[in-house]
């Protein structure tokens, strides 16, 4: 076990949160987007988050029976989403994407929840970075035992 | 306490040191997914241990530090009101992983102190 291991536990928080804030940037810079690839307006994306554990081992899913635990090993974005919900309609009969009623579809990014989850993923970022510096700390103060 | 060397206590806080690690490595874990769904915190059980080892060597004279191991369980205590089915409180896992350093300095500094006075015992001539 040891603060090597703390160190890469907090450090796949750091990633994870790092993939968020990704995925809310490409959403808030595509929220006026009403053309991808294949022609349908931008649909927002989030992150799925997992825990990562120590695999599919017998001792895992025993200790998880017994209501013990081994003290996991991070977390992981385990998949990107889309949501699929339709984004609001504008009537606007001279725009290049406006379909045969005029009615133009715009992205479904609502920048107001995207800012609140730009500050969470921030917040969760800086307690991580504290979590890291507490072990450092910890390893160094470890040091003066043979001073 | 009878202590049968001179070196004992500092096993003792060796025990403790060794559980703060755990401790923080587990407060870490649970920052880390402080935003999964359906997470449930950990915990780490030590110090009952620890005073049970303590007062079994109260009969012999002597303390067996075998049983004195941290063990790490699930949670199911829900203070926080969140609807994603994740009960970790970022405000207590941060005050906890404040006082587990804290305390880590501490006993770091009894190790410390008590090597220095075993060493003055070394330079009386």
């Amino acid at each position: 076990m040891g603060f090597f291991h703390s160190m890469n536990v907090s450090a796949s928080g750091l990633t994870a949160q790092q993939a968020r804030m990704d995925i809310i940037s490409q959403n808030i810079a595509n929220v006026d987007t009403t053309r991808t690839e294949d022609g349908t307006p931008y649909k927002r994306k989030t992150v799925l988050f997992q825990e990562r554990t120590g695999g599919t081992s017998f001792s895992t899913h025993f200790s998880t029976a017994m209501n013990e635990a081994t003290s996991g090993n991070g977390v992981r974005v385990s998949q990107v989403v889309e949501d699929k919900r339709e984004g609001t309609k504008v009537y606007d009969p001279e725009h290049p994407d406006a379909n045969d009623e005029g009615y133009v579809e715009k992205s479904n990014v609502n920048i107001v929840d995207e800012m609140v989850n730009m500050i969470s993923a921030s917040r969760s970022y800086e307690a991580n970075v504290t979590a890291i510096n507490t072990t450092k700390a910890m390893m160094s103060k470890t040091l003066e035992i043979s001073r | 306490m009878i202590l049968d060397s001179m070196f004992t206590q500092n096993d003792i806080i060796g025990t403790g040191l060794q559980a703060a690690v755990v401790r923080n490595d587990v407060i870490s874990n649970n920052i880390a997914n402080a935003d999964v769904p359906n997470y449930k915190k950990k915990v780490v059980r030590f110090e009952s241990y620890l005073a049970g080892a303590i007062a079994d060597s109260k009969k012999t004279g002597r303390i067996d530090l075998k049983n004195a191991i941290p063990t790490v369980h699930l949670s199911n205590d829900n203070y926080s009101y969140r609807v994603d089915g994740n009960n970790v409180d970022m405000q207590s896992e941060m005050v906890d992983l404040y006082n587990n350093s804290v305390k880590y300095d501490v006993m770091i500094s009894g190790i410390v102190n008590n090597y220095k006075r075993i060493n003055l015992i070394s330079t009386i001539k």
